[in-house]
């Protein structure tokens, strides 16, 4: 067990450090220190592009598909360093943290090779269709469904139905959609695991406004949009299991990343208690010291997580880290209120916010997406505590 | 950087393991808290003896194993497991940290410590006195710190010290003993100096930070008790006609404990390698170590005794145990208030009665 980085690793960050300090000082000023999901969309895409020339869009994947095969340690510092710069939120995270990582693991070749090398480029944007109208935390009862059937170029898969929460999917090339393609099955049976190209008539994005003003979530309907037979990735009416294996990239590396962020919040809201005088108010000094431990703690736990990740059986932290961190980051939106006090509420006549508010709105998000708290309890406590389970209607 | 445990730790741990269930079962461990002692001698002597753990920490040139930090918090980990109690904290951990922090000084006193011949403890005196000194009532050596002076007196037998009033001070956790110490013949202690200066705050803040790491792997490990004993009972005692484990209610609260405790071993060993490795902010990863795992052990004590129900508020139940065990760690070796502060002080907050 060991924290410290060995002289080859400290090299490895200052190389990440020296390009990402050249390009968003230089060519890409204009995004650096963007937070928000949807601004300047069009610019973080050539941000992608341009971490793929580079050869820093997908570190952790194979070199074959243009990863590095980098390992965790290098991952670590990449994450860090990424965040320390201030780069832009990542506008290629659903393909390269998921839908990437899944067809990796559960794709054919062909799978592989017609995908991996477009994300790890930066060229094509993913999205996320799984939630639905009346499957939320009850994923298993998607409504969406998709049949086989006869089309100009062969047999395709035509999709009818409507997912909603999907993040991005306004910028999204492709989306990666759980249906079912089994008439008459219910729950986990049934179910296939669709890539479906978001540039067609049948599919249509409307966003939703959000509490923050911004919409970073959309609802997508499917009507008659269809996909080539051999876009299913597992067998069809296997598709649960594969839709399964993309949450848990969801505790991937992406997580560090996310901390470092986390990390930038605190440290604006010690910025903030020094220069209005909240510094001085005990209370306050014990909420900031609480919840820096509370970021030290995710760290390590997110170290334990991905050192132990493959060794098969879910470790504790893989079960916990969720609703940790979620929860913990809704805590730091409310000090960061708490120290910002009534200046915080001041918002422009747009209703544009800063970058601390926001986040305390956004983070109303944290406990519910991805698995709310309550459904993560429940997984805690029958699969990791091995607890009797609630009677199911 | 790799942040799991090798193979030899995985070896002390689950050895450690086998030691702990052994010897602390709820009667032995009620048999210690309520010996004048305070611990099994037999105990103690497989510890210091057979098992080497006075040994851990101490160099290998002063005969020790020179193991780090990482290896001491598996070790309390599993004492705490069963609330096993052990004069180890005050002399394996505190005592040698501070020892070795003041260099090859007192190499022949960490000697005798490795080989589990001697029992020590520290006193941190203000005006002449220290009130709640670990196991200093069954001390053979103490170590006195008064501001910048370190004494090292010899006990003429244990706990018992010529120029020194040692008297026992009986705390509601009675697995932990404590003692209230004065200085009577400040000359006599003053040929017992053995060192003086900054070294001395520096060796003294070492054993605390070291201590505090392993006082917060020894909660970690009683708060898992905590958890593990709720979950069995929560699925076998039936009401309404269902194991009470099966509702919400109860299964989201164990759930809760499950997050607490995942956390706080995931902060007792990351504080174990920074200090182990020497790296920044060390001091207030021992400081946070600390607290929250005392934190997570006060919240999974108190739980424990909610979801037992009744039988959770009997002395029969060890629960009580636990929870008792949880308030004299949130107040030992620094209350958790005032370490939080040293974290404030430690990350970027301006210092109290700055002006901005």
């Amino acid at each position: 067990m060991k924290l410290s980085f060995t002289v080859e690793q400290e090299a490895f960050r200052a190389e990440v450090a020296a390009w990402l300090d050249e390009q968003l000082s230089g060519p890409f000023a204009d995004i650096r220190g963007i937070t928000s999901q949807t601004a300047a969309a069009q610019r973080r895409q050539d941000w992608e592009k341009a971490l793929g020339v580079a050869g820093w869009c997908a570190i952790g994947w194979p070199k074959q598909y243009g990863g590095r095969d980098a390992d965790l340690a290098q991952q670590v510092i990449f994450a860090e360093e990424y965040a320390r710069a201030r780069a832009p939120g990542r506008l290629g995270h659903m393909g390269v943290e998921l839908a990437g990582p899944t067809i990796l693991h559960f794709g054919s070749e062909a799978q592989k090779e017609r995908f991996l090398p477009k994300m790890s480029a930066g060229e094509e944007m993913w999205c996320q269709g799984y939630s639905e109208p009346g499957a939320g935390s009850d994923l298993s009862n998607v409504r969406t469904r998709a049949s086989l059937e006869d089309g100009p170029n062969g047999k395709q898969w035509v999709i009818e139905g409507q997912k909603t929460w999907t993040s991005l999917a306004q910028f999204a090339d492709w989306c990666f959609v759980i249906c079912r393609t089994v008439p008459g099955t219910q729950g986990r049976d049934g179910l296939s695991y669709l890539l479906v190209p978001m540039d067609q008539s049948g599919v249509e994005i409307r966003p939703i406004r959000q509490i923050t003003g911004e919409g970073d979530f959309n609802e997508v309907f499917f009507d008659g949009a269809v996909t080539a037979e051999e876009n299913v990735v597992g067998e069809p009416g296997e598709g649960w299991q594969v839709a399964m294996g993309t949450l848990s990239f969801e505790r991937g590396v992406s997580t560090l990343a996310q901390q470092m962020n986390f990390s930038n919040e605190l440290t604006a809201i010690v910025d903030s208690a020094n220069s209005n005088g909240q510094a001085q108010n005990p209370m306050i000094r014990q909420r900031i010291a609480k919840s820096w431990r509370g970021l030290q703690t995710m760290r390590a736990s997110a170290l334990r997580m991905l050192s132990g990740a493959g060794t098969g059986a879910l470790s504790g932290p893989q079960y916990t880290y969720k609703i940790f961190w979620a929860t913990w980051h809704r805590e730091l939106g409310e000090l960061a209120m708490d120290v910002l006090g009534q200046a915080g509420e001041v918002v422009s006549s747009d209703y544009d916010l800063p970058d601390l508010p926001r986040m305390f709105l956004f983070s109303r998000a944290d406990t519910i997406y991805a698995g709310t708290n309550q459904i993560q309890r429940n997984l805690i406590a029958e699969r990791a505590l091995g607890m009797p389970k609630e009677p199911r209607g | 950087m790799q942040f799991e445990f090798t193979e030899e730790q995985t070896m002390i741990s689950s050895m450690l393991e086998e030691f702990s269930q052994t010897q602390g079962t709820s009667e032995r461990v009620r048999q210690a808290m309520e010996s004048e002692l305070g611990y099994l001698p037999e105990v103690w002597q497989s510890m210091a003896g057979e098992l080497g753990l006075c040994g851990l920490l101490v160099p290998e040139a002063a005969g020790g194993q020179g193991l780090t930090m990482v290896e001491m918090a598996l070790v309390f980990e599993q004492l705490g497991k069963t609330l096993l109690p052990s004069p180890m904290l005050a002399t394996a951990v505190q005592s040698v940290a501070l020892l070795t922090a003041l260099g090859d000084q007192q190499t022949d006193l960490l000697t005798t410590i490795a080989r589990g011949e001697v029992r020590t403890t520290v006193a941190v005196c203000q005006n002449g006195r220290a009130e709640y000194v670990l196991d200093v009532c069954s001390a053979d050596v103490l170590l006195l710190v008064d501001s910048d002076r370190l004494f090292l007196v010899r006990a003429d037998q244990p706990g018992v010290f010529s120029g020194l009033d040692v008297t026992p001070v009986h705390i509601m956790d009675q697995t932990r003993r404590m003692g209230q110490v004065v200085v009577k013949d400040e000359a006599l202690i003053s040929t017992c100096k053995i060192a003086e200066g900054d070294e001395v705050l520096k060796a003294v803040d070492v054993g605390l930070d070291m201590a505090r790491i392993a006082l917060g792997a020894e909660a970690v490990g009683a708060a898992q008790t905590c958890l593990s004993r709720t979950v069995e009972y929560a699925s076998e005692r039936v009401q309404f006609g269902r194991e009470i484990g099966s509702f919400q209610a109860v299964k989201h609260q164990c759930a809760d404990m499950m997050v607490a405790i995942e956390a706080a071993i995931s902060a007792v060993f990351f504080a174990a390698c920074a200090v182990s490795e020497d790296l920044a902010q060390s001091r207030s990863m021992a400081a946070l170590a600390k607290v929250h795992a005392s934190e997570t052990l006060s919240f999974c004590s108190a739980r424990m005794i909610q979801l037992h129900g009744g039988i959770g508020f009997t002395w029969e139940h060890d629960a009580h145990l636990y929870f008792k065990r949880a308030r004299s760690t949130a107040t030992m070796l620094g209350l958790n208030f005032d370490l939080d502060e040293v974290i404030a002080a430690d990350i970027g907050l301006n210092p109290m009665g700055a002006t901005t």
